[in-house]
């Protein structure tokens, strides 16, 4: 525990390039690049489930780290990839700009960080989450979860959409390093395996939508509006 | 109640979702070289999952829990009651589907590999919904709630057309997000959990279920709110409902069948496992629940009403009918369990045999489904007028049919917990839907026809008939003798207030 405090800067340092890195996954228009940045964001959660098996000395996490790598640093990004070649490499026009995607990060972050360090007692599950660094963890995490959700409230692109769902599922899995390091490492397999099972299905489903209809963007799927 | 429960360990909860994966890699393997192989391999796959269904039903009634995996799995009545209504389902579908899908798959589909895995998803879906069923590990709940989705996905987009596949990709946005917010609810549950037991038992819905009166109150309700949102997107609840009636209408229609009559249900188990853990010892969460539920039986009604497509008009009312559903099982009393499940058996059977009948006048009409465009069709097809009628008075809660019993059961348990103005939504939901189904039956069976190519309609084939002859007889059966269904209703509503300690009343 003392080292984890000794720890905190540069552990709490890891998680902000996570987060900044999940924005620039976000906003960035060309396809590949934010398909990069995804990558790097996730290779940031692995650097950050191996900081924590080394200071915590829960040696399990460093399988939740090696996971982490051949998932979602690994498998994931190359379905992207694979899936984005048979797409015009720009994804179609975001509903809303950068600085309002800024604004609501920096919103849902302080946001998150007051209240968890305000008003943790209303809603702490036990001694560990109040004290640093699964405090700010748990702040980054949900401010993550946010961000995958605004992606996909206002990104019309279907890969996008994609990005937003895995970012989603990337900051469960921050929330549930922060929260419960002690969970098996079969569980971090199981939620991982459905988490490449769901980004597949969407991405043949998106190479698909674009053959027959010419188009990657969501908002012209209004055949059954009725 | 002090009943005393046995827990034996069994090889039963590993078979029950083995075999029938089992069943469904053969057919995606075996049809390649065997044409006619499929069919009946999908029957014997259903058929062996309901022996087995029924031999945990047995075990159930007797008292008797059954384990695998050293605990990981847990098949009691609960788990019973869905694995044979997953098997009742999965035989009435793939009759049906022996004419159905080969009649509607366009010219160039119509092949072997296409049939193929069309029957081998069906057999996996009813696997790794029998896993779920047996999933005691809140992690494993939550990853075969998933699959079931990931495979009703594929069978939505079967006749791969722009329709299917915007149905499909909502479909999976939406509730692969709302599952997400399960898995962060199971995350809250965990870490709460562990305060009071050791790490692996933390992970146990048996366990958790035993200390629920113990987690601390606002994470309780936090964790609640999680699995409202997540498993009521997967249920079809309002207002988490966006994919269902595009999922529904688009989907081929034994799918259709299946996704109200089953799918849905997965999302109504789940919460059944996860709130009523919950509810008993946090009273604002029945009244939460009856508010969503509440609410989304009406204005589906209406939205209902403003339908032409009668797939899109059967895919409101079942959003409509989960709400008496999750209001049952939110309540948390033995009585609101039983009527919550009761219906959910119901509903199961009445809207499968609505589905088919739609089905069958598309069979007939060379695809037409659109209200305004069908009429007089009784006369020409009278078997599937009588089922069409049958399944929708049930639904409406005339009396005499399943319907009006298990609704009348949650109306009684609703007043109990002096929740007086959800029986009075749920009474006006009750006629609003009969109304509206009468008015839909009516001018599609009824009047003169809209179309004059339906001239040349005739009855739906015998492969057709038999299943929602089958339903309706069943809907019948249930009305008159209500009692027959009890023992396996009575186990399941034990089973989940037994894992409650006794908290429910």
């Amino acid at each position: 525990m003392a080292d984890l405090l000794a720890h905190n800067n540069q552990l709490i340092s890891l998680m902000a390039a996570h987060l900044i890195a999940s924005l620039a996954a976000a906003e960035v228009g060309h396809t590949k690049c934010a398909i990069m940045w995804l990558t790097i964001q996730s290779a940031l959660l692995a650097a950050i489930f191996a900081m924590l098996a080394h200071l915590t000395g829960a040696s399990h996490l460093y399988l939740w780290a090696a996971v982490c790598v051949l998932t979602k640093v690994g498998l994931i990004p190359l379905l992207l990839w694979h899936y984005s070649n048979e797409l015009p490499p720009q994804e179609a026009r975001s509903l809303v700009g950068l600085q309002w995607s800024i604004i609501v990060v920096a919103v849902a972050l302080v946001g998150f960080y007051r209240f968890l360090h305000g008003y943790l007692a209303f809603v702490a599950p036990g001694r560990a989450a109040v004290t640093e660094p699964a405090l700010t963890s748990w702040a980054i995490a949900f401010t993550v979860i946010a961000l995958g959700l605004y992606v996909l409230a206002v990104r019309r692109d279907a890969i996008k959409l994609v990005i937003g769902v895995i970012l989603m599922e990337n900051g469960v899995h921050l929330t549930l390093v922060s929260l419960a390091p002690t969970v098996p490492e079969t569980t971090m397999l199981g939620v991982t395996t459905n988490v490449i099972v769901l980004a597949w299905l969407l991405l043949y489903l998106t190479a698909g939508i674009y053959r027959l209809m010419g188009t990657r963007d969501v908002t012209t799927l209004s055949q059954l509006r009725r | 109640m002090d009943d005393l429960i046995t827990t034996i360990a069994s090889p039963l909860p590993v078979l029950v979702f083995a075999v029938p994966i089992a069943f469904g890699a053969i057919i995606l393997l075996a049809g390649r070289v065997c044409r006619w192989c499929r069919e009946p391999l999908a029957f014997v796959g259903v058929l062996v999952t309901a022996a087995l269904g029924v031999q945990v039903a047995r075990e159930a009634i007797a008292g008797r829990v059954l384990t695998g995996w050293g605990r990981l799995l847990y098949l009691d009545g609960l788990s019973a009651l869905m694995v044979l209504l997953g098997c009742l389902m999965g035989v009435a579908v793939i009759l049906y589907s022996v004419r159905f899908i080969p009649y509607h798959l366009p010219e160039d589909q119509r092949t072997p590999r296409k049939l193929n895995l069309y029957y081998g998803l069906l057999l996996i879906f009813l696997g790794v919904l029998s896993l779920m069923c047996a999933a005691n590990h809140i992690i494993l709940l939550y990853l075969s709630v998933e699959a079931t989705t990931l495979a009703t996905a594929l069978l939505i987009i079967y006749y791969w057309r722009r329709e299917t596949l915007e149905a499909a990709y909502k479909y999976l946005i939406l509730v692969g997000v709302g599952i997400t917010f399960a898995l962060l609810g199971f995350v809250l549950l965990y870490v709460a959990g562990l305060q009071v037991l050791p790490g692996s038992e933390a992970l146990l819905l048996t366990s958790l279920g035993q200390i629920a009166d113990k987690l601390p109150v606002n994470l309780a309700l936090l964790a609640a709110a999680f699995f409202v949102v997540g498993f009521g997107t997967k249920a079809g609840l309002m207002p988490f409902h966006a994919w269902l009636p595009d999922a529904h209408a688009e989907a081929p229609t034994p799918i259709s069948a299946l996704l109200s009559g089953l799918v849905i249900k997965v999302g109504a188990y789940a919460l059944t496992r996860t709130i009523t853990v919950l509810a008993p010892h946090y009273h604002a969460i029945v009244v939460f629940v009856a508010i969503l539920a509440s609410a989304g039986m009406l204005l589906a009604i209406f939205m209902a009403w403003a339908q032409d497509d009668l797939k899109r008009l059967l895919a409101y009312h079942s959003v409509s009918q989960m709400g008496y559903i999750v209001e049952g099982l939110g309540l948390g009393t033995y009585l609101g369990i039983y009527g919550g499940l009761f219906h959910l058996l119901n509903h199961t059977l009445f809207k499968a045999l609505l589905f088919m009948a739609v089905g069958a006048i598309m069979y007939a009409t060379g695809g037409v489904r659109a209200i305004s465009r069908l009429g007089g069709l009784g006369r020409k097809m009278p078997i599937t007028a009588t089922c069409f009628f049958i399944g929708a008075l049930a639904m409406g809660g005339v009396p005499l049919l399943n319907g009006f019993m298990s609704k009348l059961t949650l109306f009684i348990a609703v007043a109990e917990q002096r929740l007086l103005w959800a029986a009075v939504i749920g009474i006006m939901t009750s006629l609003l839907t009969l109304a509206c189904m009468a008015h839909a039956a009516y001018r599609v069976f009824w009047g003169e026809a809209a179309d004059d190519s339906l001239a040349e309609v005739r009855e739906a084939p015998a492969t057709l008939l038999i299943p929602m002859i089958l339903l309706a007889a069943l809907c019948v059966l249930l009305g008159l003798y209500p009692q027959a269904a009890y023992p396996l209703l009575d186990t399941a509503a034990r089973s989940i207030v037994q894992a409650l300690g006794g908290a429910a009343h």
